[in-house]
Order: structure tokens, then C-alpha cells, then sequence
């Protein structure tokens, strides 16, 4: 009898025939059903082994062979559930093969492949499938020892991480198991700074050479991808860090961890006139005032551009606008809003800052003496409607006229049924849909209530909860979870969303640990507590939801505006439950929650995109073509559905949430003049209950 | 011998919510199909034949809309074709009326009877009667048919004389009317509600030409203005406010 000398792969090729291949698969299967035994498992080598050669002694086996004999040597020994274990890895095999992808290339199947050895790479913020080949070049290269000793290394590695079941280390902590292996073998390591982060010549080179290097500054860039990776590695729990990796939610403000998420403040209060101090400023009563806070205003806006990226929220400007244009005329008013504009375009401007230009209706008039600097006593509150509301139009025409309303603030305009049936504030509004539907960048609230605060639009004030910002926000990522759960599986999708939203609630209580010392008086976020007299107590948390379109579509095999009743219900189901466990934790944790929707359409393009990499563009097969989920619980942009049928699905979606917008786009020949647009929003405070709206022509 | 119900009118289009229809309405437009003009500049020509029962909206669908929507629409706009020229119309605005929403009537003025028994019935918010030109020869261009004028002139006379919120339109064909013809026609109308003119789609020089017309004629009726500049009102009512421009 001839002994096997070659196997043929599966590529033709052949190679030498290595027993140890054989004993080393034996070993797997019998270690998966639990009945690990070196000395059985070399027995049952050397079992198929002999089969091998009686078989095949006149020819060359191939791969497949090898393993059907495997297979058949285990069942008719009686090792039936490691034949399974065996059987079940060659499909997992097979499969990977089919689908073109090498072993060394995996990514992430947790959620839906079989588990495997990962390595996440935090700076790049990528999961790989972990490859001995690849870190024993690595320990070849920085350690300087032989590549046999070196593949002895990663080898021992691997096992370590095999023996202690770690699925998922981080690059990190890979190469410090291979310095503890190096250490153990009387080697010792290049001790040279290993470094939280570290950044490959060739992403600088590549920042360096963006197209958008003129735009976006080079280093700005790189130090984002630092900051970002430090916060992952440090500053984020474990889990929180691993789930943001995975796309399992994202949590947002990583490349800027000293900052706020939203922030409401007055402008009359960053002038200095009625803050926090409630000092007056010498400047303000000299004859030029106007011009001078201009530039203050503009100057302080942008100082608190880098502690609150996200969206910025100056209140009260028509109030600081309308007694100048009650004393020096419209022209004057008219003035100031031009020069305000121009200031904070020629800025660069702020790219989330928005403008509260709602028509000041219900406040005090007495507030807007104070503004004036004590002018006058018989400065009617009629007289200050009719003045601010000029500067409110002036205000829009100067962002038309600019020529790209895109460099001006985003407006913020409260639509009320007073402010719509009122002339003065009626013409404002009138001017703010043109502003909009001319290209501008307006948001308009539908506030039912006067009293409420005005929040930035990014986070409205939640109910009971008494705050002028957020302090940060993860977003949940429900198509994902909807496509662990399966087809018409509500409630493993809910149970599912479960555990999202306790890391989402895990991640904020992190952040807001970190923000607490960094927003006293001498911390990096102290300017808001010596200016603006703000603290953590002022600050929320916000769990945002975004994709529910494609998670309803999973679910129930329908879109959002295809729904009927029962998915409906389904959708209002799902954030009526994620409002109860987001209320649930905040009680848990004692911090202040509210359930949001995420309006960013690059959080949803993110998300969207490991989800892609994670189950090989399988979702494809049934979600809407697109590079992005639907923000939100939006219904998808181009749903071929009208105005009214929009809002009657989206706005029923409102009222779990604490902030929502509904985009309302049409061409431009349809829209019919600002009249009906301002006739649709006047109707929507009236009898709807939806948060926000946008509108856009094309 | 008993009365045969009118069969429903037969609906060629809808448009469930429409910006355009009547400016500052959210409405829910139903398009009748036939029309006895052939108006060169017709938006809707398939709407033209008459009805031959294909490609016919079926009215319970189009009703079911409605309701759906109810609470966001302003109100039903009848258009065409030409809504009057259906026997079954005011049996179909009954139904209409049953939303509580109200409903407006756009019409060529061909029908004069067809109008008064609607406008008798008070089963109309408002009547949108477009003019096309004067009452002379030019008219029958403009309309790409033969055009009774005796009957527009009955229909003008009967909605003028009509306390409703009615609104005559004035359409501009600059190659078929002359802009002093459209200046002779707002005096035609004179006494009106709300006349609104129409300039030529695309063409600034119409819209100069016509806002001239109007600050001519516009002490004529109360409400005179430009199509889709509804701030702009060059009528008697708003005079020395200051708002026309």
C-alpha cells in the first residue's frame, strides 16, 4: 500500500499531504462539541489516514475527498456530534468561498455569520478578521526576531485568544499579547512609545492630498481621526466603543469631546445686556453701538463655535433688532440686519448655527426696553412686533440676495396660529417661506405652546424637562436591529432594541461624567458657565432613533408610506416603546433622556454602510436603492406620496418623540407661492402635531 | 314616470393635494374629463374629449381620498374639461358637500344654466370663471373654438351679481390678445370681487405689461392681481395702503 504523498486543492494545484492538517481539524470538531483529547484526536488521524491510503492508492486525493473521509471516519467511530461540529465548519467554509471572500478578509459576522477572531482597528475605526500570517509579519518587523519565531508568537497569541474566548480584541491589545509572548520567550521588545493612536504616513499623505484640502484644513482633518480614535479607545466604555464600531448605534461628538451637542442662548445675553451677569458693557452706549455689536455678536458666536458644534441657537435677535429700527426707522433696522448677515457670512459662518428670527409675539415688552438700554417707556409691544418683524424680513431678503443662502445661519421661525393670523408677524413669516422656498435654510417649529423654551432645532426642550442644550446623543440603529430580529419578529426586534438603547443610555451617562468637571468655571468648557451661566444641569441626553422606514420595511415587507393600519400601529409601537425604556433608564441613571429622531443624513449614510459591509449587501435585496437609510422616522424622500398623505403618516409619528422634522420638497411650480406654503404651516400648527418642517423647491 | 338619476360625471384626472389650484388653498382637485374649448395654451389637453369610459377614475376611489385627507385640505376644486357640461354635476357636489369641506367651481362660463342651478342650489364656496379675452370675435381664438358669447356674458353678469367668492381669471395669450384688450376686459368685469391676471408662462415682459394694466384698471374691481404675487393688489380695497407696488 502506497502512503498519500499529494492532496489536489480546489484550485488544481497540488501540495504535499501533512497528517498534522488532518489531526488539527479532528481537534477542532472535538473540541467544539466539548470532547477535547489530543491523543483521540491523533487516533482518528491516523484513522483517516489509512482509509485515505486504501482509497486512494492509485491516485491523487483532492481536498474535498479529504474531507468527506473526515467525515465519514468520525460518524462510523462514533463521534457523531463532532461529525456535525466538523460538517457544519466545512459549510460555514464553503460558503465563505461562494461568496468570494477570503478567510483572511472577513468582516464582522456577528450578528450574521458564525463567530470568528476579530481585530478591531479603532483609529481606522474598521473590524478585520484577525490573520496569524499578517501579525507574525508584524511581530517580524517590530520586534526584529526570526520569521519562524515570530509566526510561534502570533500562533501563541491566537491561542491565548481562542483559550480566553476574546472575539473581538482591539489592535492594542493584540500587540500587547505578542510583547507578553516576546517577554515570555526572554525577548525583550523595542520599548519604544507604543502609543494610544497612531496615524500611517499614508493617511496623512492622504489628507494632504484631499480635494477638499482647500476647504477643509489638512491638519483639522487628521486631528479629528486622533481625537476620534482616543475618545473610542479612551473615554468611551468598552461596549459603548465596540457597538459604535459595529454600527450598532452611533454616538455622536467623538472628534470633539469637549462640546455640547446644542445649545440655546440669547443675544442679548452674549452681548452682555441681561445675561448671566446682567452687566452693561461701556460700548453700548456710545453713538455707534450698532456696528460694534455687530461684530461682538459675531466674534462671541464664533468662540462658542468650537464648544458647541452641533447646533448653536441665538434667541431674541428680532428683540435686539426691533427697538433699533423703532428708533432710527426701518431703514436703520433694515441696516443692521444687513450688516448682521454680512458679519456672520464673511465669518465663514457657523456651519449649525441658527437664528431664532420667530416673530417676537407673546414676550414682554418691558424685555425689549431693557434691550434698548433703558430708551423708553412707551415703547409699545405693537410698535416692537411692527419694528422686529421688518428686521425679520430684512433679515431673509439679505440671505436671498447673498447669492448662496448655504454660507448664511440656518433661520429657526416659530409658526403660531397668533403669528399666522397677525399682519405684522404674518408678512414676517411670509418673507421666511419665500426665504425657504428660494433655496434658503429656514426650519420651521410648530410652537402650540407659547411658553415652551425655544431649544435649538437639533434638540428640542424635552417635556418635564426644563434645559436650553443637549450634552450629547447616540443614535439607534433600527434597521439593523430589525434585521437580527427577522421578518414579522416585532418582538424579538423590541427585546433587541432593548439592549441598543441600554449602551445608547451607557455612552450619554460616560459623556456626561466627562462634561461634568470640563463645564466648571477653570475647565475647557468654562465659557459657558462664566458667559452663559450654563451647567450639566441645563443639559439633556438624547437617544435618537434614525432608518425606521427601513426597519418597518424589514419587518413588515412595507415602507413607512405604503403602510396600512397594523404597520402603522407597528411604527407607532416601536417608538412608543423606545420612549417607555428611554424614560425607564433615565430613572435608572438619573439623567435627563429624551427619545429624539436623528435628522443627519450622514449618521444614516454610516450606518448604512457597515451594515452593507456586515451581511455582504444582502439588505439590498429589499430595502430602496440609496446610499443612506431614511433619517429619522422620516418616510423616504421620493415615497410617491402627496403632501397631505405625508404629514398624516409623519406626524402621527411625532408625538413619541421629542424632536421631528418633516421635509416637504416639491418643484417649485407646484408650491404656488409662499401663500399656500405659509397657509399649509398656519394649518399644521393648528391641527397637527408635528415638531418641525422644512421646505424645499427644486 | 319616474326621474333618472344623472350618471356621476366622469372624472379624467385628480390631484389630491394641490398648491396651485386657488392661492393659499390646500385642495384636493378633481379634473371632470370633456371640454367644449380647445384652448391653445390648454394645461390639460387629454382632458379635451369627451368621455368614452376609459381611463376614467373611478369616483369611490377619488372620495376615499378625500376623506383620508380631510383634515388637511382647505377645500374641493372642481376643474376640467369643463365640470359644467356634466348633467350628474350637482348630484356629485351634494356628495362632495358631505366632507363639510368647501367647494370652489372652475369654469369657462360656457353653461350659464348649469351655473345658476349650482349657485341657486348654494352648493358653492366660490365660482373661478376664466376670461379669455374681450367679448368679440378674438374670443373664439383664444378658446380654439366656436364660443357663444352671449352665454359667457350671462355667466359673468350672474356670478357678478353674486354675493359668493367669486374670482374671474384673466389668462394672457399675448400672440391673440392685446394687453389694452386685457384692460378693456377687467373693465368688462367691473364691480368684481377678485380678478386675477394671468401672465404669459415665462415672460417677464407679460408681467410688466400686465401689472400695467393694473394699476390702470384695478380702482375698478375690489381685488385685482398677478398670478402667484398674491401681495401685490392693485385693487380699489387696498388704495392708499401702500401695499400695491
Amino acid at each position: 500500500m502506497r502512503r498519500i504523498a499529494l492532496v489536489r486543492r480546489r484550485d488544481g494545484q497540488t501540495e504535499p499531504f501533512d497528517p498534522g492538517r488532518i489531526e488539527a481539524s479532528v481537534q477542532r470538531a472535538l473540541d467544539a462539541c466539548g470532547a477535547g483529547d489530543p491523543l483521540l484526536a491523533g487516533e482518528i488521524a491516523s484513522i483517516v489516514a489509512l482509509f485515505l491510503e486504501k482509497t486512494f492508492f492509485d491516485e491523487i486525493p483532492t481536498t474535498e475527498q479529504v474531507e468527506e473521509m473526515l467525515e465519514k471516519v468520525l460518524v462510523e467511530t462514533g463521534h457523531a456530534a463532532a461529525a456535525r461540529a466538523y460538517i457544519r465548519q466545512r459549510d460555514r467554509d464553503q460558503r465563505r468561498r461562494d461568496a468570494g471572500l477570503a478567510r483572511d478578509d472577513l468582516r464582522a459576522p456577528t450578528l450574521f455569520g458564525p463567530a470568528t477572531l476579530q481585530v478591531e482597528d479603532l483609529l481606522e475605526g474598521v473590524v478585520r478578521g484577525f490573520a496569524r500570517e499578517r501579525l507574525a509579519r508584524w511581530i517580524a518587523a517590530e520586534a526584529e526576531v526570526r520569521d519562524d519565531l515570530a509566526d510561534e508568537v502570533a500562533g501563541a497569541v491566537e491561542l491565548r485568544l481562542r483559550e480566553h474566548q476574546v472575539a473581538r480584541p482591539t489592535l492594542g491589545h493584540l500587540q500587547a499579547l505578542a510583547e507578553t509572548e516576546l517577554l515570555d520567550r526572554g525577548l525583550v521588545v523595542d520599548p519604544r512609545p507604543r502609543g494610544g493612536v497612531r496615524l500611517s504616513h499614508g493617511e496623512v499623505a492622504e489628507a494632504l492630498d484631499s480635494v477638499d484640502a482647500v476647504a477643509v484644513d489638512p491638519a483639522l482633518h487628521v486631528g479629528e481621526r486622533v481625537v476620534r480614535a482616543h475618545a473610542l479607545a479612551e473615554l468611551l466604555p468598552g461596549r459603548v466603543a465596540r457597538a459604535h464600531l459595529d454600527g450598532e448605534l452611533h454616538v455622536h461628538g467623538l472628534t470633539r469631546p469637549n462640546s455640547v451637542v446644542a445649545l440655546a442662548v440669547d443675544a442679548a445675553a452674549l452681548l452682555g445686556r441681561g445675561g448671566a451677569s446682567g452687566s452693561t458693557e461701556p460700548w453700548m452706549a456710545g453713538p455707534r453701538w450698532l456696528p460694534v455689536a455687530t461684530h461682538v455678536l459675531a466674534r462671541r458666536l464664533g468662540a462658542l463655535a468650537r464648544v458647541c458644534p452641533g447646533g448653536l441657537l441665538v434667541r431674541g435677535l428680532p428683540w435686539l433688532l426691533g427697538p433699533v429700527a423703532h428708533e432710527g426707522g426701518p431703514e436703520v433696522g433694515e441696516q443692521a440686519a444687513w450688516s448682521l448677515a454680512h458679519a456672520f457670512a464673511a465669518g465663514g459662518g457657523h456651519p449649525q448655527l441658527e437664528l431664532d428670527l420667530s416673530p417676537p409675539l407673546d414676550a414682554d415688552p418691558t424685555r425689549a426696553a431693557t434691550t434698548l438700554g433703558g430708551t423708553d417707556a412707551d415703547f409699545s409691544r405693537a410698535d416692537c412686533w411692527e419694528s422686529a418683524t421688518v428686521c425679520c424680513s430684512a433679515l431673509f431678503e439679505t440671505f436671498g440676495q447673498a447669492g448662496a443662502p448655504s454660507r448664511g445661519p440656518r433661520a429657526v421661525v416659530a409658526v403660531s396660529e397668533a403669528a399666522a393670523s397677525r399682519t405684522a408677524s404674518r408678512r414676517a413669516l411670509w418673507a421666511a417661506v419665500g426665504h425657504a422656498l428660494g433655496g434658503g435654510d429656514v426650519v420651521f417649529r410648530m410652537e402650540r405652546d407659547p411658553s415652551v423654551a425655544r431649544a435649538p432645532s437639533a434638540a428640542l426642550t424635552p417635556e418635564g424637562l426644563h434645559t436650553v442644550g443637549c450634552f450629547g446623543r447616540a443614535t439607534l440603529n433600527l434597521p439593523r436591529a430589525a434585521a437580527r430580529a427577522g421578518r414579522g419578529n416585532l418582538e424579538a426586534f423590541l427585546r433587541l432594541l432593548d439592549e441598543v438603547v441600554a449602551v445608547a443610555a451607557e455612552a450619554l451617562r460616560s459623556r456626561r461624567e466627562w462634561l461634568v468637571d470640563r463645564l466648571l468655571p477653570g475647565g475647557p468648557l468654562g465659557l459657558l458657565r462664566r458667559e452663559l451661566g450654563v451647567g450639566i444641569a441645563d443639559l439633556h441626553g438624547s437617544v435618537a432613533v434614525t432608518g425606521l422606514n427601513e426597519a418597518v420595511l424589514t419587518l413588515l415587507g412595507t415602507e413607512l408610506h405604503e403602510c396600512d393600519e397594523p404597520g402603522e400601529r407597528a411604527a407607532r409601537r416601536i417608538l412608543g416603546y423606545l420612549a417607555v425604556q428611554v424614560r425607564r433608564l433615565a430613572l435608572e441613571h438619573d439623567l435627563p433622556l429624551a427619545l429624539d429622531a436623528d435628522p443627519s443624513a450622514a449618521v444614516a449614510r454610516r450606518l448604512r454602510r457597515l451594515d452593507r459591509s456586515h451581511d455582504g449587501h444582502s439588505m439590498d435585496d429589499w430595502l430602496p436603492r440609496g446610499d443612506a437609510y431614511t433619517p429619522g422616522i422620516a418616510l423616504r424622500a421620493g415615497a410617491p406620496v402627496d403632501l397631505a398623505l405625508r404629514l398624516d403618516r409623519e406626524e402621527a409619528l411625532h408625538a413619541a418623540v421629542t424632536t421631528a422634522t418633516v421635509q416637504l420638497g416639491r418643484p417649485r411650480a407646484e408650491w404656488g407661492g409662499p401663500e399656500s406654503a405659509l397657509n399649509l404651516l398656519s394649518k399644521l400648527t393648528a391641527v397637527g402635531a408635528c415638531h418641525q418642517v422644512e421646505l424645499s423647491a427644486w | 314616470m319616474v326621474a333618472r338619476a344623472h350618471p356621476v360625471p366622469s372624472i379624467g384626472g385628480f390631484d389630491p393635494a394641490c398648491l396651485t389650484a386657488r392661492e393659499g388653498w390646500l385642495a384636493a382637485v378633481l379634473y371632470f374629463q370633456g371640454c367644449n374649448f380647445d384652448c391653445p395654451a390648454c394645461p390639460a389637453r387629454h382632458l379635451v374629449p369627451a368621455p368614452d369610459g376609459r381611463d376614467e377614475l373611478g369616483y369611490e376611489r377619488v372620495l376615499e381620498a378625500i376623506h383620508r385627507r380631510r383634515r388637511w385640505l382647505d377645500g374641493i376644486v372642481l376643474a376640467g374639461g369643463e365640470p359644467t357640461l356634466h348633467p350628474g354635476l350637482p348630484g356629485f357636489v351634494g356628495l362632495l358637500r358631505e366632507f363639510g369641506l368647501p367647494i370652489l367651481l372652475a369654469t369657462n362660463g360656457s353653461e350659464p344654466g348649469a351655473l345658476r342651478d349650482l349657485l341657486d342650489r348654494r352648493q358653492l364656496r366660490g365660482v373661478q370663471l376664466t376670461v379669455r379675452g374681450p367679448l368679440d370675435p378674438t374670443y373664439s381664438v383664444a378658446a380654439g373654438a366656436k364660443v357663444r358669447l352671449a352665454a359667457v356674458y350671462e355667466s359673468i353678469e350672474l356670478l357678478l351679481h353674486d354675493g359668493g367668492l367669486h374670482q374671474f381669471h384673466v389668462p394672457w395669450l399675448t400672440h391673440v390678445v392685446e394687453a389694452e384688450q386685457i384692460a378693456a376686459v377687467v373693465r368688462m368685469l367691473a364691480g368684481a370681487r377678485e380678478v386675477v391676471l394671468v401672465p404669459e408662462p415665462g415672460s417677464e415682459r407679460s408681467v410688466r405689461e400686465l401689472r400695467e394694466v393694473a394699476r390702470q384698471t384695478g380702482v375698478l374691481v375690489q381685488h385685482l392681481r398677478l398670478a402667484g404675487r398674491p401681495h401685490e393688489d392693485f385693487g380699489a380695497r387696498h388704495r392708499g395702503r401702500g401695499v400695491a407696488r
